[in-house]
């Protein structure tokens, strides 16, 4: 049978969403709330401060050292007068313009951290949507390898905080690249970068002929691809560049990204690291280390970030930056797909509803101790009270008797005074929190 | 333990793929009449071949339709896929290539009646062209400044041409045997293509050594120095 389309009863309008966004509710909005709070927490502990930019801006200045494929992906519309705005696609330009025109006399090097939306008319993929969620954080005005450092090591602790498992940290040096390529003929680049991007040999190999390049720099961007795996890596570029006399950028990348490796051994996660040199992708405006965090059963990084110094400079004036974005709805698929337990939402206890003087103050006090408790205002009753308390998921049920208090939870059903009540309160909220008493 | 997830394409790329895994000492039986599309193989003993030819550890073959490849392996439900390289650049995915096979060799061209041959495309209006790959088909026109209004077909493209639906078509060929058994002759060729190894992009970090363990047992198959 034909499926009815054109069913009159739904209005097809009012069920409706956009391609590309969601509504969140329940346990997921629960879930993605508790992911932001504990980045946000986990930013805190390594100095970084929270900065929060508009949804939209001028155009001008959040396409800055976009990619054209991200360009085209913004929203546009225009404001009254006739300039053209558009909503936030990345956080770093606003950073950046933040930094160049408003933070730039402030006692250097500055850490900041955001938490917000972004808006890219893409084509939706596992985990994003054209509306998704980024955490991350800029460290301006350090152009060290201690800063590249510590920003890798807080995506690895970022990715640690929220449980994602075997997940690793894939750090390129976009530098060595530039270094390896600079002065081939512009024509060619695009075809070199798009097969080192895609690991392809063969596309390599016809784009190298056409540059002319023989010898050892012709040898190092061939194996440039394949140039991934542990601190042997940093070895064979090393043993492949020494032989470049001509370009010594190319040796002063790898002992940046070599001192990099070094202080994450320091940092103790290096084991989560791998290094490749192949790694070309991403925003235009890297110049340095870069990085991108993946995690098992997701084809796709979750954190993206790296070294841009060149960027700030845009707006006015030239600062050095690192930083990186973690994307949070990513995040949580991986969560959820290693089964990752469920927040907390249902209320510690459900209290029948009374005018009793004394039993809303006990409710008020129980939740100003940190119990969530919930007051029935249906003024349900006995065993329809209970199961409603079922339904909802909630584990108990409180109503007054008298002076005391009467309980109904798993244990049945118990009197108890409001010093019992107590006593027993302070084990919810430990039960909540998977501490046993 | 070895372990690897791998897409296989059904149709005629098939047979030469899993000859491939056959000879680094997988049984890889598909496409046998049965109707199972995930099989799983365990090696434990090493039959005698040294274990770095990936001829121990455990595979799961996924038998999917060959435009579906590239898009298990982009999801990752799939850590590497053998597909061809138009339907890849067709699908537009995003994967590592990092091997190129030495089959399935076929050419994507522009071909049309006899009438077309010198037929100057730019000063055409309503140019329409049928094709089973809409988006490399596209990009070509447009490279060209051409307009044409495409024309997406699932099979049987050389007959749009016949019958009037369009006036070219964009389609692979082998031998060139259809074109001419239908009267018509290949104008341009767009591109060569072979069948190509797609690999994940995070699976290739995560599972690197098992992948660049089979990389080279098959690049090593294909020079031969794996009997």
């Amino acid at each position: 049978m034909k499926p009815d389309l054109n069913d009159s009863t739904i209005n097809p309008l009012r069920s409706q969403l956009p391609r590309g966004v969601q509504d969140r509710f329940l346990a997921e909005a629960a879930r993605r709330r508790a992911a932001e709070a504990t980045l946000r927490d986990c930013f805190a502990r390594w100095g970084y401060q929270e900065i929060i930019p508009p949804t939209f801006e001028y155009y001008d200045n959040l396409s800055v050292g976009a990619s054209a494929r991200l360009q085209q992906a913004m929203y546009r519309f225009f404001d009254p007068g006739g300039r053209t705005l558009a909503l936030r696609a990345d956080f770093t330009p606003q950073v950046a313009r933040m930094a160049a025109t408003k933070l730039f006399d402030q006692p250097m090097p500055l850490r900041c951290s955001y938490v917000g939306s972004l808006f890219r008319c893409e084509e939706p993929q596992a985990g994003r949507k054209r509306e998704f969620t980024q955490a991350g954080v800029e460290l301006l005005g350090a152009d060290t390898q201690v800063a590249d450092a510590e920003v890798a090591a807080l995506a690895i602790a970022a990715m640690e905080a929220l449980a994602l498992g075997d997940f690793q940290l894939n750090l390129g040096q976009m530098a060595f690249f530039r270094a390896l390529t600079e002065g081939l003929p512009t024509g060619v680049l695009p075809a070199i970068r798009e097969a080192i991007d895609h690991k392809s040999s063969a596309r390599l190999d016809a784009a190298l002929a056409q540059t002319g390049l023989t010898g050892n720099w012709h040898k190092l961007l061939q194996r440039l691809p394949h140039l991934v795996g542990g601190p042997e890596v940093l070895d064979q570029a090393r043993s492949l560049s020494a032989g470049l006399s001509e370009c010594p950028t190319a040796q002063v990348a790898i002992e940046r990204l070599a001192a990099v490796y070094h202080l994450l051994q320091a940092y103790g996660v290096a084991d989560r690291v791998i290094l490749d040199l192949g790694e070309v992708r991403g925003m235009d405006y890297y110049t340095g280390i870069t990085m991108r965090g993946v995690a098992p059963g997701l084809g796709w990084p979750i954190v993206s970030g790296g070294r841009y110094d060149d960027l700030i400079a845009h707006f006015g004036r030239p600062l050095a930056a690192v930083g990186f974005g973690l994307g949070i709805e990513r995040a949580l698929l991986v969560q959820s797909r290693q089964g990752a337990p469920l927040p907390p939402l249902a209320a510690h206890a459900l209290v029948r509803g009374c005018d009793h003087a004394g039993c809303l103050a006990l409710v008020q006090r129980l939740r100003q101790g940190g119990c969530r408790v919930e007051v029935d205002p249906l003024g349900l009753d006995g065993p329809a009270l209970a199961k409603h308390a079922r339904r909802r998921g909630i584990a108990r049920v409180l109503q007054c008797a008298g002076d005391d208090w009467q309980l109904i939870d798993a244990r049945g059903v118990r009197t108890l005074t409001e010093a019992e009540l107590w006593r027993e309160a302070r084990t919810w909220i430990d039960l909540s929190k998977g501490v046993h008493p | 333990m070895k372990s690897l997830t791998i897409a296989l394409p059904k149709g005629r790329l098939l047979e030469p793929a899993s000859a491939l895994f056959r000879r680094l000492g997988w049984r890889c039986d598909l496409g046998n009449g049965s109707r199972q599309l995930l099989i799983t193989e365990t090696i434990s003993d090493s039959r005698g071949k040294p274990d770095s030819a990936f001829s121990t550890g455990t595979m799961r073959f996924l038998l999917v339709k060959p435009a579906d490849v590239p898009v298990y392996v982009e999801y990752g439900a799939a850590d590497v896929g053998i597909v061809g390289q138009d339907t890849l650049w067709e699908s537009g995915r995003d994967v590592y290539e990092p091997l190129s096979l030495d089959f399935g060799q076929c050419r994507l061209v522009l071909a049309g009646t006899p009438l077309q041959q010198d037929r100057d495309f730019r000063l055409a209006t309503g140019l329409r062209v049928a094709t089973k790959y809409p988006r490399l088909t596209q990009t070509y026109f447009q490279q060209r400044g051409l307009s044409a209004e495409i024309v997406p077909l699932s099979g049987s493209i050389e007959l749009a041409p016949l019958v009037g639906l369009a006036d070219l078509l964009v389609d692979v060929v082998e031998t060139g045997r259809t074109l001419r058994e239908n009267g018509l002759i290949e104008l341009e060729e767009i591109a060569v293509c072979q069948a190509t190894l797609a690999v994940n992009r995070v699976a290739y970090r995560l599972q690197l050594g098992e992948i660049r363990q089979l990389l080279s047992n098959l690049e090593a198959v294909q020079q031969g120095d794996i009997p």
